[in-house]
């Protein structure tokens, strides 16, 4: 097995930890500020890309201003999910919360599919990325999925330092660690509640939107019909990232979903028993990580305390 | 012999001593008041004998068998029945229910014999319904057995709950603050109460209690607890006039900011 | 207190239930046999998708554990039947016993992880537990019969053979309406309160001599095996099965479609999941031919989930029983309320239906 075969994986790999990545940071930012398990995070994301998909087949609007606005329109769902049904939950309520949560994806998801007119099966979606393939030392990849890598980086080194310097991002970090004191403080929670709401859902669109074109090379990407559903193929791997930091560090998330991304490829190259089971190891990596109560070690019993009551 | 009794507990949160080598009896049949200002350690004393918090070192026993280390579903099997000073009953069910979902100690049937109604769960049933009517009559509920508690004032839940845990036919009582928040005429027939409870069901009843008057005439012996300590014990008479005692009353807005704090 | 207030007594009020019970179970048992064949089946899918969303109501309704699995353990209960009934020849009461047996190891599994876990963790981990399930004994093709799937046949007890949709949609009404009384004698026991004392307080229960563990424990065990008898049933009634719906229930959304039924028609009763199935599965049969709309329906319920679970806390159940009660204080004026609730429903439903074709 050559070094080139081990790199194309890992980097394919690496394309696939970005989009986890980029499901990961919403879960956890929206779980910090509002504590709510966004189980409808990936029908969120999906009614972006249906709005691409509309736009682009009328031929109408370019690809990539389509992109754009398929992520504006995720961004756009998240915040109504918030202020219409999520404000209205007490948190201490967790199996109400989740079911909520399951109730909005089912409605985002059916959405979907009644403004793609039910067309079942697969449906092949104009790509809005190049679907050439870069060579990098011997790996070869789809320019694509480059893409996806350096997107993913590259939104993740916008939003942390934001999150950690700027006055909104302070002040949404002051909402997630105690959300009274910043009330008290003179922050408006609620208007910190919707706009993480807003960051989270875009970067679900934005991840849906980078999946399509991975699929189908030079003829664009296949939006198949496991993607149109509520709980989509990758959101238990973004949440078995986010569970790393136990839904609280985002810093932590990334670090799981780059191990979650890379090691379900690279473990393609294990021997059959092991490369066959690898989405089983997966669920036991995430069983594992529930029952350590990650969490723990991210927060303090008091921040815990707030997000569950 | 001493039916409840505690050796040299311990427990510290963080730097805060919650409670400080507190050794306590209580004797069967006995009624015992523990008294002290805010933040003394008294809910926390009632939080480690009955397994919701884990001593850092010291044992409770009951019949003179350790149970320190069980579980608080296994305490309240072997007769250790408990109110809470916040009070915590089932909102989505009825007063009878309340009182039937107490029942569980007494009851054997099992899921195959319920589901296919098995004379052995007719019989659980009946049971369990002879023992709710009685406690009704005895704490004079019986007009609210089909309320649910979100209905019901706040002394009236009190009452409830009172009938809740006397359904577990426990063998020692501990009531936190039974007398808060209900009105002083039902306070004042709090004292003749707790003392028929204890006629009827003989249990020994450990009593927390800030309406003095009340737990002075209720109570046949009293602790004192200040900073987690015993700092009294005896009669009522011998306890109220104790120094130690009057000091930590008359020092206690300094103390209770401290405990705030 | 001396004032009376005069009600009916308890016993004349069972009479009076007992009797709109039964009228309403004769019309389910008589309607679609006078309708045809296909009403039949479409009412043998519904007393089947019942029986299965009763195991959610032991587990999420009394205890208040949200388990994302039932199509797991139905999954079970589905190729038990595949093996045991048409392989073996067992006979299909013996084939169910087996599969509720079957489910027991895995309901322990599962649940000694999952009993360490609340709320929302344990719904990730069931729904973990589920996809590895999927990925495992689903993909062992000597169990499920691989991409092609396993023949079920219906069974044929002394004269009568139920492999005709009507005499198999009895069969289906019976085996409900048993195992909804059967729950609903658990409900009034001691292990039914127990779990409902565990769903609204732990704390609480521990403190009245509940061992909230074990109270967890049995209600996985429970449902488990409820589901996988639903399992049996949902087997005979396809006749032929393949693994993908039970591999991944969640991707192929009808694990959702059974948690949202099972909430819309009330997650505290055990007629809930039966009503809520006869709600949804009547609607999807009736716009069958018209996608869009079929979509439509299931944003519409999705909304209707939401809104039940934010006011409506006993679902549908709820809402018949709090119109029978106004119909018994003003027969008149309550008659007539819930006539018109009922007329207006039809009529949308039906404009729908003329609209669609």
């Amino acid at each position: 097995m050559s070094a080139s075969v081990v790199a194309q994986i890992a980097l394919i790999g690496l394309a696939k930890s970005g989009v986890i990545a980029m499901l990961a940071v919403g879960i956890v930012l929206i779980y910090r500020t509002t504590g709510v398990v966004n189980l409808a995070h990936w029908a969120i994301g999906l009614v972006g890309v249906v709005v691409y998909v509309l736009l682009t087949g009328v031929d109408v609007v370019p690809p990539l201003p389509a992109a754009a606005v398929g992520l504006a329109v995720s961004a756009l769902a998240g915040l109504l999910a918030q202020r219409l049904v999520f404000s209205r939950i007490h948190r201490g309520q967790v199996v109400t919360m989740i079911l909520v949560a399951l109730g909005v994806g089912s409605f985002f998801a059916a959405v979907s599919q009644m403004l793609l007119r039910g067309q079942r099966g697969e449906i092949i979606v104009t790509p809005f990325l190049p679907g050439s393939t870069v060579d990098i030392a011997g790996a070869v990849i789809l320019a694509s999925e480059l893409i996806t890598i350096l997107v993913a980086v590259a939104a993740c080194a916008v939003l942390l330092p934001w999150l950690k310097r700027s006055r909104s991002g302070r002040a949404l970090r002051a909402v997630a660690q105690n959300r009274e004191a910043a009330q008290l403080a003179g922050i408006d929670a609620a208007r910190y509640a919707e706009l993480a709401w807003v960051i989270g859902s875009g970067l679900a669109g934005l991840a849906l939107l980078l999946l399509i074109p991975h699929s189908a090379g030079e003829q664009g990407g296949v939006l198949s019909v496991v993607h149109l559903v509520p709980l989509g193929s990758l959101l238990i791997p973004a949440f078995g990232a986010a569970l790393v930091g136990g839904l609280i560090s985002l810093p932590a998330a990334l670090a799981g979903s780059l191990i979650f991304g890379l090691v379900q490829e690279l473990l393609i190259l294990a021997p059959p028993p092991i490369s066959d089971q690898r989405e089983v190891l997966a669920f036991v990596v995430i069983t594992v990580l529930l029952l350590l109560r990650t969490e723990r070690f991210f927060a303090s019993n008091a921040e815990l305390e707030a997000l569950r009551s | 012999m001493s039916l409840l009794r505690t050796e040299g507990l311990d427990l510290r949160f963080g730097g805060v001593v919650a409670l400080d080598d507190v050794s306590i009896s209580i004797d069967e049949g006995e009624i015992v008041g523990l008294l002290g200002p805010n933040g003394a350690g008294k809910s926390t004393l009632f939080n480690v004998l009955s397994g919701l918090l884990a001593p850092a070192s010291g044992s409770v026993l009951l019949s003179e068998r350790d149970i320190s280390r069980a579980l608080p579903y296994e305490r309240a099997l072997a007769g250790l029945g408990r109110t809470f000073q916040h009070i915590k009953l089932f909102p989505g069910h009825t007063v009878e229910e309340n009182l039937l979902i107490a029942q569980h100690r007494h009851l054997r049937s099992s899921v195959l014999a319920a589901m296919l109604r098995l004379p052995s769960w007719r019989r659980d049933e009946a049971e369990a319904r002879d023992r709710v009517d009685a406690v009704l009559e005895l704490i004079d509920l019986e007009r609210y057995r089909h309320h649910r508690p979100g209905e019901l004032s706040y002394g009236t839940l009190r009452f409830v709950e009172l009938a809740v845990v006397l359904s577990l036919q426990p063998r020692v009582l501990l009531l936190d603050e039974p007398a808060s928040g209900i009105a002083q005429r039902e306070a004042e027939a709090l004292g003749p109460l707790l003392r028929e409870i204890r006629d009827v069901l003989g249990c020994a009843i450990f009593l927390i209690e800030h309406d003095m008057p009340l737990l002075l005439s209720v109570s046949e012996r009293v602790y004192a607890l200040d900073f987690g300590k015993v700092i009294a014990h005896g009669t009522p008479e011998e306890v109220t006039a104790d120094d130690h005692v009057l000091s930590s009353y008359l020092g206690r807005t300094r103390r209770t900011d401290v405990a705030a704090n | 207190m001396s004032t009376k207030v005069i009600t009916l007594t308890p016993t004349t009020q069972h009479a009076r239930r007992g009797t709109a019970l039964a009228v309403a179970l004769a019309a389910a048992a008589v309607g679609p046999l006078l309708l045809s064949d296909f009403a039949s089946f479409i009412g043998a899918r519904i007393a089947v998708t019942a029986i299965i969303g009763l195991s959610v109501i032991v587990v999420t309704g009394y205890t208040g554990q949200l388990s994302l699995m039932p199509y797991t353990f139905a999954g079970i209960g589905v190729f038990v039947a595949a093996h045991t009934i048409t392989g073996w020849g067992w006979p299909f009461w013996f084939a169910a016993a087996f599969a509720a047996a079957l489910s027991v190891p895995l309901s322990l599994l599962v649940g000694l992880v999952a009993v360490r876990l609340r709320g929302f963790y344990f719904a990730i981990a069931t729904l973990t537990f589920a996809s590895a399930v999927g990925a495992t004994l689903f993909e062992w093709d000597a169990f499920t019969g691989g991409q092609k799937g396993l023949p079920v046949s219906r069974p044929v007890i002394g004269p009568i053979d139920f492999a005709g949709d009507r005499a198999y949609y009895l069969l289906c009404l019976v085996t409900v309406l048993l195992l909804v009384w059967m729950v609903m004698g658990l409900q009034d026991s001691r292990i039914g309160r127990a779990m409902t004392a565990v769903r609204e307080n732990e704390t609480a229960a521990a403190t009245l001599g509940i061992n909230v563990m074990k109270t967890k424990l049995v209600a996985f065990m429970v449902s488990g095996m409820i589901a996988a008898i639903g399992g049996v049933f949902h087997g005979m009634l396809l006749q032929h099965v393949t693994r993908t719906p039970y591999q991944t229930p969640f991707v192929e959304a009808v694990g959702v479609t059974l948690v949202i039924l099972v909430v819309v028609g009330g997650m505290r009763s055990p007629w809930g999941p039966f009503i809520g199935a006869a709600i949804i599965y009547v609607q999807l049969e009736v716009f069958r031919t018209a996608l869009f709309l079929q979509y439509f329906i299931a944003a519409v319920t999705a909304v209707a989930f939401v809104v039940v679970l934010l006011r409506l806390p006993d679902g549908l159940v709820g809402l018949i029983k709090h119109e029978a009660a106004a119909v018994r204080r003003a027969p008149l004026r309550g008659g007539v309320r819930v006539a018109l609730i009922i007329a207006v429903n039809v009529v949308v439903l039906y404009g729908i239906w003329r609209l669609s074709r």
